[in-house]
């Protein structure tokens, strides 16, 4: 997994709800494709998603093999109060990559 | 395999869906393709993913005798997606979204993948707005279904056809 990219609006204020892109490189790879050899390719794609902000779970994600390459995931928050994202992502071979952003309010 | 599968992984290495393999496995039976059951169970791939269910054994055991209702639900997809690869989605389900009365999940399915089910999303109150963004994976031209479960235990669901013109990888 690459390191995720997150897209925050920058001019958020209270109240109002916020769109919040999340990018990761990942070639999800679906297991059901041969190699050269006729070997499968084991099964290895970005399975959880989840988004925290300030502790508390905003939004998650169970994602399956018809999920795109580099999977981009848009979701919504409203904002109550000024605080720092958590974003999780988990693959098929355990990897994990946990990336901070903070909220910046106008 | 076949001559053109073989052409396709290594073309298509990074980013072949496993969408192709259906594809391609579609073309070589031919007619019976159609025939989703048979076509599935003769694939040890989609048997050992676990993909034996059809989409709408999947829906029916999920919303049970729940209440199910057409619309609602705005599904942006392209009509027609070029590449079947990396088709844009938004799915939006109107809901006032507050502690009581909110979109618990949306799951996406496939009637034309060899996995029905793309995705689930689970919201909360604290999501202000049950709109979600992604670009999935389709073999062939197909319908898509967006089942959404209210915090009232009924569901909404919106089908919408998109036509794949390079299905999942060039087949």
């Amino acid at each position: 997994m690459n390191k995720p990219r997150i897209r925050l609006p920058d001019n958020a204020r209270l109240g109002d709800i916020i769109e919040v892109k999340t990018l990761i490189g990942h070639v999800m790879e679906t297991g059901l494709r041969r190699d050269a050899d006729g070997k499968i390719v084991p099964r290895n794609i970005v399975h959880a998603f989840i988004a925290t902000f300030n502790g508390r779970v905003v939004f998650e994600a169970d994602l399956l093999p018809g999920i795109s390459a580099n999977p981009y995931i848009a979701f919504h928050m409203r904002v109550t109060t000024p605080g720092e994202f958590e974003f999780t992502w988990i693959d098929d071979t355990g990897n994990k990559i946990v990336e901070k952003t903070p909220l910046l309010l106008v | 395999m076949s001559e053109l599968q073989r052409t396709s992984n290594r073309r298509d290495f990074v980013i072949a869906a496993g969408a192709c393999a259906l594809t391609l496995t579609s073309a070589a039976v031919g007619p019976r393709a159609e025939e989703k059951a048979p076509l599935l169970d003769a694939l040890p791939e989609a048997k050992a993913a676990g993909a034996t269910e059809s989409w709408e054994t999947a829906i029916n055991v999920l919303t049970g005798d729940a209440k199910v209702v057409d619309g609602r639900i705005i599904l942006e997809l392209p009509e027609i997606a070029e590449n079947g690869n990396v088709v844009p989605m938004t799915v939006m389900v109107p809901s006032a979204m507050t502690a009581n009365d909110f979109v618990r999940s949306l799951r996406i399915y496939s009637t034309g993948n060899l996995r029905p089910l793309i995705a689930t999303f689970r919201f909360t109150p604290d999501s202000g707005k049950a709109v979600v963004s992604a670009r999935i994976r389709l073999a062939k031209s197909q319908d898509i279904v967006a089942l959404a479960e209210l915090g009232d235990g009924t569901f909404l669901r919106r089908t919408k056809n998109v036509k794949v013109t390079i299905g999942g990888c060039g087949g």
